[in-house]
């Protein structure tokens, strides 16, 4: 499973939602339920996932998913 | 479903929560919310109370997340997705917003006698709420007392919600008044914003308003957006009969005015000697940063608020000179008080250079819905308002002196926010405005300042507060600007840039 469909998999576990696609461009604005407690839970979820920990910045804000799947390569996650 | 300011009183007397956020108006407004927000174990219950759930059943689990602020006098949604005699599954919405959902597990039993009947007196362990801070809530800052709500209103609350009729008891709301009072007055007490619990309760408990107890042990920080967590156990006549887990949000305060950065940031000579300027909002946040980076500069100004009277008096009293500060009251987007102002500044201070309009109405997450679109018509005319009405009054003014206008707009006009509608949109007008003006009035100078999140008490929320700059980067920008005399091709300089 590479890390996209990973990603994809947490979106659809917090979103509960299995029609999310993500792609590199999605952003908060693309999900619906994309709320400001909802993107707490996400990347709770997202850490809890792949075994690692954003900073407050990371937590807060990107840009969007593409941003993201950066920040997590760049933390050693495949 | 809609709360009134009474509910808020009868939920607080009679859980002893006196958490000012809820309370004290004056409070709640250096808060983002900016008006008391409804406690959210009221709108849990009262979602609970909508339950099709008979009183021969009983509550064995309940899991809640307050996902935004619930206020008084606004008309909510409850959606119920599952409501059987086993589980209740629940949401409160605003347009489509979800506010709070609930998950509710119910198991069989015989109604028993209302603890309405046992005499026991309220036990509040504390009247004022404790102000701890997230480094506060090691593990080893349990906290264990005892307590009893006020019986006779927390049966009033139970009718008033309709959780009489329902599986929650009597007793169960007593149980979750406790909660909303570790949380608002002991862990972390005055600073908290509750954000989740799970609590769950033993179906053998007693089901008469024994006294309480309980203890409550943090269990972990996030010091990246300020999130505690504690489990807290729950005990009747000394027997444990529930446990859980409670989260709250810890909110920080804002620092004041710092003003040793302003002077850091501004010319050493004072430029801006002989000049006047009148702020529009300046009691709080990049406002009052702006007041006292014109006095720093020279410049004499008069600054309108229209509630933070105490803010106002701190920020008159600490002005750091040599220019004067004064504050007055009123509100700046009411026609006949601003000519009123304006005439006093112009007649008794002899003239206006500056004018800077920073006023915006407090706002929340909003929804486009037509559930939601009063209140958003509301605040675009509010925020319009506080900037339309004083540019308009003082334009003759500004122009007799080849004034400046500056009007703090913000970066969200340029990407907007997806749940703040309202604000982006208020905004935009303002810009709107300011574009026409500056064509109408050549004479005076225009300036649309768009800063990024700044750390002020409308910023100050969870995520809000990371990445926001200090206010004190922004104003002494605006103030050097007014120091220049720059010479631009278009009537309305941009400024949206900041180092």
């Amino acid at each position: 499973m590479s890390l996209h469909d990973r990603l994809e998999a947490v979106f659809q576990d917090v979103f509960d939602d299995e029609t999310i696609v993500l792609r590199d461009t999605t952003t908060a604005s693309d999900i619906e339920d994309w709320d400001s407690l909802a993107h707490i839970t996400l990347m709770y979820g997202i850490e809890s996932h792949f075994g690692i920990q954003f900073t407050a910045n990371e937590f807060a804000e990107f840009t969007n998913v593409g941003d993201l799947k950066q920040s997590l390569v760049d933390k050693g996650c495949r | 479903m809609r709360f009134e300011s009474s509910d808020l009183d009868l939920f607080s007397i009679a859980s002893g929560d006196r958490n000012p956020l809820h309370r004290d108006r004056d409070y709640a407004r250096r808060t983002p919310y900016g008006e008391p927000v409804v406690f959210g174990m009221l709108g849990a219950i009262a979602c609970l109370g909508t339950s099709q759930v008979g009183p021969c059943r009983r509550l064995t689990s309940l899991a809640c997340n307050f996902r935004a602020p619930l206020f008084t006098d606004t008309e909510y949604c409850v959606e119920r997705a599952v409501d059987t005699v086993e589980t209740f599954e629940a949401r409160i919405v605003d347009g489509r917003r979800i506010v709070l959902d609930v998950e509710a597990t119910f198991e069989p039993r015989t109604p028993t006698p209302d603890p309405r009947s046992v005499a026991l007196e309220p036990r509040i362990p504390r009247t004022e709420a404790r102000r701890l801070r997230l480094p506060d809530l090691a593990p080893s800052k349990s906290v264990r007392d005892e307590y009893a709500p006020s019986w006779s209103e927390v049966s009033a609350l139970t009718e008033r919600t309709g959780a009489h009729h329902t599986g929650i008891d009597l007793v169960d709301v007593g149980a979750l008044l406790m909660l909303s009072y570790i949380v608002g007055m002991e862990l972390p007490g005055e600073r908290a914003l509750f954000s989740a619990f799970r609590l769950d309760l033993d179906p053998d408990r007693p089901d008469t308003g024994e006294r309480f107890g309980f203890d409550v042990q943090p269990a972990a920080v996030d010091a990246r957006i300020g999130r505690a967590t504690a489990n807290v156990e729950l005990t009747a006549a000394g027997r444990p009969f529930g446990v859980g887990e409670l989260a709250a949000y810890v909110r920080d305060d804002v620092p004041p005015v710092d003003v040793s950065e302003l002077r850091a940031r501004l010319p050493e000579e004072p430029r801006l000697t002989g000049t006047r300027a009148f702020v529009v909002g300046g009691s709080r946040g990049l406002g009052a940063s702006i007041v006292h980076a014109l006095s720093l500069s020279g410049c004499d100004s008069v600054f309108a608020y229209e509630h933070s009277h105490d803010a106002a008096e701190l920020v008159a009293r600490t002005a750091p000179g040599p220019g004067s500060v004064v504050a007055v009251r009123g509100d700046a987007g009411d026609p006949e008080w601003c000519r009123e102002a304006i005439e006093d500044i112009v007649t008794q201070d002899g003239g206006l250079d500056f004018l800077v309009c920073n006023a915006c109405p407090s706002f929340g997450p909003l929804d486009v819905h037509p559930a939601t679109i009063d209140r958003l018509l509301r605040h675009v005319s509010a925020s319009l308002a506080l900037t339309a009405v004083p540019i308009a009054t003082c334009l003759d003014a500004l122009a007799a002196r080849r004034g400046t206008v500056a009007v703090i707009s913000s970066l969200a006009v340029a990407t907007p926010t997806k749940e703040w509608p309202h604000y982006v949109s208020g905004k935009r007008a303002i810009e709107g405005l300011v574009e026409v003006a500056a064509r109408q009035r050549r004479d005076v100078a225009f300036l649309v300042v768009r800063p990024p999140k700044l750390v002020t008490d409308l910023m100050n929320t969870p995520l809000g507060r990371i990445g926001a700059i200090a206010p004190e980067l922004i104003a002494a920008a605006i103030v050097a600007r007014f120091a220049e005399d720059r010479q631009t091709e278009d009537p309305v300089e941009l400024v949206d840039t900041f180092n």
